[in-house]
């Protein structure tokens, strides 16, 4: 038996043909496949190169100019740069004491129980006087919180005796009809804000109302959360239902995730 | 005397400890709250005083009014000095949580804008800034204080000065003119970019808001267009075999992505505008189209009808890697990845309507923002809170909305003419 004769005429035709295919793949795959990669960059074929050189050598084609040229207006460009960086002038000082600072301005105290510390500042509006706890009322509304709303009052500290828990309602409800969450910023609705403040013996605002350093938090967001959650405690006082000989402490965590869900 | 006055002390206080009783202490109380006022913010904007004046207010009110996150309130005529301390009583009196005073003066023929925010129950100044501009660029600077008291009020960058380029729609149906048009994002100062004699669509942003790229349509084929705002200056990324459309920048401004279709197929390819060397992306026997970079220029995200109807896929902007982000159902199109990175908005079509909606990069936490007649094409402000598409009811013209990402502020934009396919600019520096 020669080698000659071992290959059939089967397996001749058998191997042309897979050479037949293999090259009819490669042949096939190569107008089609220009792939990112392979080959060189220029894979799309550009008809109208030399537009390129026309248009960076500064001129338009003549097609384009023809179309553009007679109504295509040149945007009205704002001025590029006219306004300087807005932290770089502060507006002049004004007359009254210090209401411009260049640096951030830092949260004064905010005692109602103080006002010489505002002298030109009219008395607090007849409307927040008479804004006074209506227990009655608030039994009510502690009757429509129902059951699902976290108990409104934990003093701290072991006290044995403070105010009732219609009370502490009614102070929870008043907040939270003047406190307006950053909801619909990113990152507004996970910012929990703990305001702390005391009250004077007859329920006014006594001392600052502080939200632990978070209204100066670098953190936009966070700081815009603080403030608000203060101006809430600021808008809502005073509290006379909440008056004690001794005075009271406070503290109020507002909870933007569960107010803005 | 006195060692017997400090023993009986000691004795008192020993007793007292004895005996269990608490010594008076102030206690703290806790409280929590859960809920809020989530109307928006209520602040005053009185006309600032000098000549613009109110022009200025006015725009700065309507700004931050359309936010959906203000509510400015009528000041009923009532001013407030810039030089001088505001009487908080009466802001407060009308509801105002802040307030916001001005004046406008021309100084050496120089706009010179002071203005003041304030906080109105804690009688503090929030802002206190000056800006300065050519008189005919108030509107400019009163963008530039809409977004700085944007952001002082909610820690979040402003969006308002900005522009939107879009496509003007005009004439009946046999005769529709599709001119291309750039405006401020509150619809002032329209102009149109081309004549009508072709058809523009798919206008998009450079990163620098001085360059567009769009498609041009004509009867010959399409055309991609770079269009330098600031000169008029147009040029072609030259004549493609096939089609070339849905063109977009890289975010460094030296790419522009787009489709090529031949012979029924379309894949994406990128252009390096330095070198115009051109790269193809995908190679996939289906309808490649729509890609759009990630803020970071790392990503391209588009979509593909690679798995038997059109969804969202993302890749490596050199190309390949491609995974499908987008499971719901009905057909996803015309994705664009958010500038902060954190989203990415699309049309959906399903259900025999037209859906906005957004979800995270890696398809998660999808959700629908808009439904209609025909919702598509939406384009993000530049601070990825608010989205810009065009609305079109049946039978009826194409207008522009604007929805908020949470999908609760859906407004009409102000521009009341016919207008599709917009494209918002990134901040103008």
């Amino acid at each position: 038996m020669t080698l000659t004769s071992r290959i059939s005429p089967a397996f001749l035709a058998s191997g042309l043909l897979h050479l037949a295919v293999l090259a009819a793949l490669v042949l096939v795959r190569a107008p089609a496949g220009d792939p990112a990669g392979e080959g060189p960059p220029v894979a799309v074929r550009l008809v109208t190169s030399g537009d390129f050189a026309a248009a960076q050598a500064d001129s338009v084609p003549a097609a384009d100019a023809a179309s553009a040229a007679p109504s295509t207006p040149v945007p009205a460009e704002p001025e590029p740069a006219p306004i300087p960086p807005p932290p770089a002038v502060p507006t002049p000082t004004p007359p009254k004491p210090k209401p411009v600072q260049k640096s951030p301005p830092t949260l004064a105290p905010r005692s109602v129980a103080t006002p010489a510390a505002a002298p030109a500042r009219p008395p607090a509006p007849a409307k927040r006087a008479s804004g006074g706890l209506d227990l009655d009322a608030l039994a009510g509304q502690v009757a429509r919180l129902g059951g699902s709303r976290p108990g409104p009052a934990v003093p701290a500290g072991g006290a044995t005796s403070g105010p009732s828990a219609a009370t502490l309602a009614g102070l929870q409800d008043q907040l939270q009809r003047r406190w307006t969450p950053n909801c619909e910023v990113e990152g507004g609705r996970d910012v929990r804000v703990r305001v702390s403040f005391g009250l004077s013996p007859g329920g006014d605002l006594a001392g600052a109302v502080e939200a632990g350093g978070l209204e100066r938090s670098d953190n936009a967001v966070v700081r815009a959360a603080a403030e608000r959650a203060i101006r809430a405690v600021l808008q809502a006082a005073p509290f006379p239902a909440l008056a004690s000989p001794a005075g009271q402490r406070i503290a109020v965590n507002f909870n933007a995730r569960e107010a803005c869900s | 005397m006195r060692m017997s006055a400090a023993a009986l002390l000691i004795a008192c206080l020993v007793l007292a400890g004895l005996s269990g009783v608490p010594a008076p202490a102030r206690a703290e109380i806790e409280v929590d709250v859960n809920r809020g006022d989530i109307r928006p913010l209520p602040l005053s904007i009185p006309d600032f005083s000098g000549d613009r004046g109110g022009d200025i207010a006015r725009v700065i009110s309507d700004n931050l009014g359309r936010s959906g996150l203000f509510a400015p309130i009528d000041s009923g005529g009532r001013t407030a000095e810039v030089s001088t301390e505001p009487d908080f009583a009466v802001w407060k009196s009308l509801g105002a949580q802040a307030l916001l005073n001005g004046q406008v003066n021309l100084v050496d023929g120089r706009l010179q804008v002071d203005f003041r925010l304030w906080d109105t129950f804690a009688g503090q100044q929030l802002l206190g800034l000056q800006f300065t501009s050519t008189p005919e660029n108030w509107r400019r600077v009163a963008h530039k204080i809409s977004d700085a008291v944007y952001e002082r009020l909610t820690g979040e960058k402003g969006y308002f000065d900005s522009r939107v380029v879009f496509v003007s729609e005009s004439g009946g149906r046999l005769n529709r003119t599709l001119r291309l048009a750039v405006m401020d994002q509150d619809g002032a100062n329209p102009s149109y970019l081309t004549d009508g004699s072709e058809i523009a669509l798919s206008p998009r942003f450079s990163a620098s808001s001085q360059e567009i790229t769009y498609m041009s349509l004509r009867p010959s084929g399409s055309t991609v267009y770079l269009l330098n705002l600031e000169t008029g200056r147009r040029e072609s990324l030259g004549q493609f075999q096939g089609m070339v459309f849905a063109p977009r920048f890289s975010p460094d401004g030296a790419q522009v992505a787009f489709a090529v279709e031949r012979n029924g197929n379309s894949d994406i390819w990128v252009m390096n505008l330095v070198n115009r060397q051109s790269r193809r992306l995908t190679s996939d026997p289906a309808i490649d189209t729509s890609p759009a970079f990630s803020p970071d220029g790392s990503k391209v995200v588009f979509n593909s009808d690679r798995g038997g109807s059109p969804q969202l896929y993302v890749m490596d902007a050199s190309g390949g890697g491609a995974r499908r982000i987008s499971f719901g159902e009905g057909r996803y199109t015309s994705p664009v990845w958010s500038p902060n990175g954190d989203h990415i908005a699309f049309t959906r079509q399903s259900g025999g309507k037209f859906h906005i909606g957004v979800m995270r990069p890696d398809g998660s936490d999808e959700r629908t923002l808009t439904s209609s007649y025909m919702d598509e094409g939406p384009t993000w402000a530049p601070n990825s809170r608010v989205l810009l598409f065009s609305r079109q009811e049946a039978g009826g013209e194409p207008r522009l909305w604007t929805v908020d990402v949470t999908g609760r502020i859906l407004k009409p934009a102000p521009y009341s003419s016919g207008a599709s396919d917009p494209a918002w600019s990134p901040l103008i520096n």
